[in-house]
């Protein structure tokens, strides 16, 4: 039960990214059409489910009986990029199709601050290990579901005729403040 | 082939060494200013919850036992309060009699993660006051929590045993207060939590908590 | 010698220049959006996550640049990740240790200044190929740019939604009268940051345009 709290909250309510701001570069910048929307969607959900459960681990096993714990952010982030780089060899290796629509997002994923900012939340809220995957996979689809959205409104509307200066981010930037608006829909489930 | 690469991984190392002694430098040099801070604001928040007492004892300092935490978690379960915890206690005295207690509750009930304050009780139950000590509620709604003073302030000076919470026309004087307008989650983990240090502070008075520091309690 | 100092110089100033006004690292190249939009509920907010931000550039391009030709081509990714997350990890605790409301304030936000692309995106694109002095004045004229945006960004939005000017939750310089103006609230919460940022840029996009115009009208006047 409350692990279900932890999904629903993380994926819905307290959207990642209309809600909690993480995750906007790719929010912004990859959300042209559906299909790479589907495709950084999927990548972010593989990297901050598995990157959930080894920073958990790690922080648990390591940090904490090492009193090490003041380097959580550098140990992080040298794991979400390790992780990155062994998805991106792996892709390469086994499933040539998913990493030709893929393989542009990875390296991408390591700035995403979604990924960094899951780990952190997770220790922040000392989350155990289920809790954090769990935590991880919800925010992370949350991620996906917005994105691809964002990306859905972004192909409706491309044509429409929009005031010169508004023209590029300034539309898609209120595109999203209307959806974040929408979101504070699901704070009633609360 | 093989020589350069042991040869970058080398030059990382060093980088990654150099900065992590740099990092345990800076760790070591702002520990204690950090601590001092910690508890500038714990005394801080102390003396805002009982502003009569002139002495605070930590739990740990005094006979009662340093882990509340756990011998608080089995009453509140059983009230309900799961999440809920009391991570703190301390003794208030004035002039060497004992003058109340304050209280560290845990929120884990909140709307963006864990809320801590402290609540002050005077030995008859009256609540003399609340202060947040961590609270990361939204800016502009459970936020309000701390910059409006007016929600807290409905606890000061009021006796009950616990307290409800209602939209408008709360009278905390019968046990009702009012909920921050769109805040429901925020304003829900306040009102379990002030109920949980209530109910922890029944069974200070109930069981064989009779001194602390040398001053009497009972 | 002294020939060589003003190039650094005039450089220098240039990169100044160039972060604040000419490619603000927020308004022009929309990168570090997510501090941007999520701590800019106050003003105040927004000045303290700008300096810490300059803080961290301004040394990580420094660090960069001066190890340049030490770090190894193909490592240089994860060895700028080591140097910003420890330098982030400085600020910090530097920040619980001196300035504790303010890390209170900004929370997670603060380690999550490591994965601010406009952080590596400089070292990337500046820092890992200039000299020291005018990589530092890149990094901090990107800081200051950042600075300004997010202050004026935190600015409207307290203003807009919170009736205060300059607040640091408890006093403000300045507080609109209830009767004058009711708050807002909206503009303090998640939708209002995206929607004021929405009009900055887009004012900034007219100002440009308009200029842009009045310069090519000036133009066909001349050559008439």
């Amino acid at each position: 039960m409350k692990l279900l709290v932890i999904a629903v909250s993380a994926a819905l309510v307290n959207n990642v990214v209309l809600s909690r701001f993480l995750g906007l570069c790719p929010f912004l910048g990859v959300s042209k059409s559906t299909k790479t929307a589907a495709g950084m969607g999927a990548a972010v959900i593989a990297v901050v489910t598995v990157s959930s459960a080894i920073c958990s681990l790690l922080y648990d096993f390591l940090l904490v009986p090492l009193d090490l714990v003041y380097l959580n952010t550098i140990v992080f982030i040298l794991i979400i990029a390790a992780l990155v780089q062994f998805v991106e060899m792996v892709l390469k290796k086994k499933s040539h199709a998913l990493y030709e629509s893929l393989g542009v997002y990875l390296p991408l994923i390591t700035t995403n601050c979604c990924v960094l900012g899951t780990a952190l939340t997770n220790v922040q809220d000392s989350y155990g290990l289920a809790e954090s995957v769990v935590n991880g996979l919800g925010t992370s689809v949350g991620f996906a579901i917005a994105i691809i959205l964002m990306a859905g409104i972004r192909e409706k509307t491309q044509n429409n005729d929009v005031p010169e200066s508004f023209k590029g981010m300034p539309i898609v930037l209120l595109t999203a403040g209307l959806m974040s608006i929408a979101f504070f829909g699901f704070a009633g489930i609360m | 082939m093989n020589n350069s690469i042991v040869k970058d991984a080398m030059r990382l190392f060093i980088i990654t060494l150099i900065s992590g002694i740099i990092l345990g430098f800076f760790y070591d040099l702002t520990k204690g200013p950090i601590e001092a801070q910690e508890e500038k604001t714990r005394t801080q928040a102390y003396q805002t919850v009982l502003p009569d007492a002139d002495r605070f004892e930590m739990a740990a300092d005094t006979a009662y036992s340093s882990d509340i935490e756990m011998q608080m978690q089995p009453f509140l379960n059983r009230a309900g309060y799961t999440s809920d915890s009391i991570s703190g206690l301390v003794i208030a005295s004035k002039a060497g009699t004992y003058s109340g207690v304050a209280l560290t509750v845990t929120a884990h009930d909140g709307y963006g993660g864990d809320i801590q304050f402290s609540v002050g009780i005077l030995p008859d139950g009256t609540i003399s006051g609340i202060s947040i000590l961590s609270i990361s509620e939204t800016a502009g709604l459970g936020m309000r929590a701390k910059t409006d003073p007016s929600f807290l302030s409905q606890w000061t000076g009021m006796k009950q045993k616990s307290f409800d919470l209602v939209k408008t026309g709360g009278d905390p004087a019968a046990g009702t207060v009012d909920a921050i307008s769109g805040s429901t989650v925020t304003s829900r983990a306040f009102q379990r939590g002030i109920n949980a240090a209530l109910i922890a502070f029944e069974n200070l008075q109930n069981n064989d908590i009779t001194t602390a520091g040398g001053v009497t309690i009972g | 010698m002294a020939d060589r100092n003003n190039h650094l110089a005039s450089r220098g100033g240039e990169r100044l220049y160039n972060g604040i006004i000419k490619e603000n690292p927020t308004l022009v190249l929309i990168l570090g959006m997510c501090p941007t939009l999520a701590v800019t509920t106050s003003a105040i907010n927004g000045i303290g996550m700008g300096l810490s931000t300059t803080v961290v550039l301004l040394l990580s391009n420094t660090l960069i640049s001066m190890l340049r030709k030490f770090i190894p081509d193909r490592v240089r990714m994860p060895a700028y990740i080591v140097i910003v997350a420890s330098l982030v990890t400085v600020v910090q605790f530097l920040l619980e240790a001196y300035v504790p409301a303010l890390y209170e304030a900004l929370g997670i936000y603060i380690p999550l200044i490591v994965v601010n692309c406009i952080i590596l995106g400089r070292a990337e694109a500046y820092a890992s190929k200039n000299p020291v002095f005018p990589s530092a004045m890149d990094g901090l004229g990107m800081g200051l740019g950042f600075t300004c945006s997010l202050t004026i960004l935190g600015m409207i939005r307290e203003l807009l939604g919170g009736g205060t000017f300059l607040s640091n939750g408890a006093t403000a310089v300045f507080t609109i009268p209830q009767s004058v103006y009711t708050p807002a609230n909206i503009f303090i919460l998640a939708p209002g940051a995206f929607i004021v940022l929405a009009f900055i840029i887009a004012i900034r996009n007219r100002v440009i345009r308009r200029n842009q115009e009045k310069r090519s009208r000036e133009n066909r006047k001349e050559s008439v």
